[in-house]
């Protein structure tokens, strides 16, 4: 039997909605109701949807995502970049992308969260290194740092970096510090 | 902070009238002192701004008694006619409203009596009246929790809103909601605040330091952050760290989330019944507002140790 609107909607009506167990229940027939319900203007239930597309993690719960990922609302880009770290690296990585282009501190810090120890995207990869070099007092610098470092990745590689194979890798993770202060001071030149 | 709440406030069974039991007894209309034999103790909101209910209520510093002053001042019982000197602004539940109803205005002496005895003496001349008055609801209440609240984002139902929801629904279990303080928060990063799975007992790195700000909180006091959003996204979330009570409240929570957060705070669960507080089905869906407490929660709420009598 189909599922409907009504049934989508009441999983998501309670104040802390089951998330797995309505993925699980649901599936991916309640995917165009989510993508109607992100587009609405009921920001929470807009942000519940967008994330419980992210636990169902089709190819069509990509583009529920992505479209929330565009919200007006910054609690829907938020809920978009939790719902991010629910795909396979593989599909989230330009939903990411974007998100943590993100000038809101709170959609950025969560997408940061959300990229994947294995992302593959090289492009993601510059993105979150960036962040960590940057000047001033950016607020997600300490965050991106350590997204670097779970990715195993260097700051001080090159921006569309390589994982660091072996005892570089472990290098990487001790002095992430020095290295990034290093690539501030080279980049003026 | 949006408005107080002062208790003691008494039923006098001499006159009918309200009065303030926390000074002398005053001067009642039937002889003497005011009693507070036999009453409840009933609690006002005062200082609101925009409560629900009518304001311009005010305490008379020569009798103790509560009077309407959107009019000229009646005949006080102590001499000459009431006096709002010193007094609060108290706003009274009007036509709706959880609370004792059946509190009428006399229209000869402003004072509030009890219309639901015999009237009593009218310090106007014979006896109290109703006629043209409204019914107004009073809660009496037998202890209280005290709530403080920390705004990271100011949520889309307006606080007022949400803290009246609050205290009109505990007032059913005879609670006196305390707004004790609000404080703005300007801690960005907090501001979408990770609850992981929010589970009784176990908090996020987030969570803890979210509810370490408890300025100006006491032991027994409870603290809801009001932020931008969760992760996972919640209305809200009661997950607290341990001698911390507290929850969270997201922007678009509904406007009795506020008030179903604090009754996990205080014990109760969720039930599948649309007509409660308690309802996991979401508070949106309410059917009959103000929504029920049922004896069992109410019990366990007043078991808590963030309940103290009063």
């Amino acid at each position: 039997m189909a599922v409907t609107f009504e049934q989508v909607k009441a999983a998501l009506d309670p104040e802390e909605p089951a998330y797995n167990k309505a993925a699980a229940a649901l599936g991916a027939e309640a995917l165009p109701h989510l993508a109607v319900l992100v587009a609405g203007d009921q920001m929470m239930l807009a942000s519940k949807a967008a994330y419980l597309a992210g636990l169902i993690g089709t190819a069509k719960a990509v583009d529920v995502v992505q479209r929330a990922a565009r919200s007006a609302h910054a609690s829907v880009r938020v809920a978009a970049a939790a719902a991010a770290g629910k795909l396979s690296s593989a599909d989230s990585g330009d939903v990411l992308i974007k998100l943590i282009d993100d000038g809101d501190i709170g959609v950025q810090k969560v997408a940061l969260r959300a990229v994947p120890a294995d992302a593959p995207s090289g492009a993601l990869r510059a993105r979150v290194q960036s962040l960590s070099i940057a000047k001033g007092q950016a607020p997600n610098r300490e965050l991106a740092l350590e997204t670097m470092s779970r990715m195993k990745v260097s700051v001080a590689d090159p921006t569309d970096a390589e994982p660091i194979p072996g005892a570089a890798r472990k290098r990487a993770a001790t002095t992430k510090r020095p290295a990034a202060k290093k690539a501030v001071k080279r980049k003026p030149r | 902070m949006a408005w107080g709440t002062q208790r003691n406030w008494r039923w006098c069974s001499k006159c009918q009238g309200l009065w303030f039991g926390g000074n002398s007894a005053g001067r009642c209309p039937a002889g003497g002192g005011h009693t507070k034999v036999g009453s409840g103790n009933y609690s006002l909101v005062h200082q609101a701004t925009t409560a629900p209910g009518q304001s311009n209520w005010r305490w008379c510093s020569k009798c103790q008694g509560l009077w309407f002053g959107g009019n000229p001042a009646g005949k006080c019982p102590a001499s000459g006619v009431h006096t709002k000197a010193k007094s609060g602004n108290y706003t009274l539940a009007h036509q709706s409203g959880a609370g004792q109803a059946n509190w009428r205005w006399c229209s000869k002496c402003q004072g509030l009596t009890f219309g639901g005895h015999p009237a009593g003496p009218c310090p106007a001349g014979g006896l109290h009246t109703k006629a043209g008055s409204g019914d107004y609801r009073l809660p009496i209440v037998t202890t209280r929790v005290r709530v403080h609240v920390k705004i990271l984002t100011n949520p889309n139902v307006s606080l007022d809103t949400m803290m009246h929801n609050m205290r009109e629904v505990y007032a059913t279990a005879n609670i006196d909601v305390e707004w004790a303080s609000t404080e703005s928060l300007n801690q960005p990063t907090l501001n979408d605040v990770d609850v992981g799975s929010c589970n009784m007992g176990v908090v996020t790195a987030e969570q803890a330091l979210l509810f370490a700000n408890r300025n100006s909180v006491g032991a027994n006091d409870v603290v809801v952050y009001m932020v931008r959003s969760t992760i996972p996204p919640f209305n809200g979330c009661a997950a607290h760290p341990t001698g911390r009570p507290g929850a969270v409240v997201a922007q678009g929570a509904s406007q009795w989330t506020f008030a179903h957060e604090l009754g996990h705070v205080l014990g109760i669960h969720h039930v599948n019944n649309n007509n409660r507080l308690m309802t996991g089905n979401g508070t949106a869906n309410i059917t009959n507002p103000p929504p029920d407490l049922v004896a069992s929660e109410v019990a366990t709420m007043i078991a808590s140790a963030l309940t103290v009598n009063v």
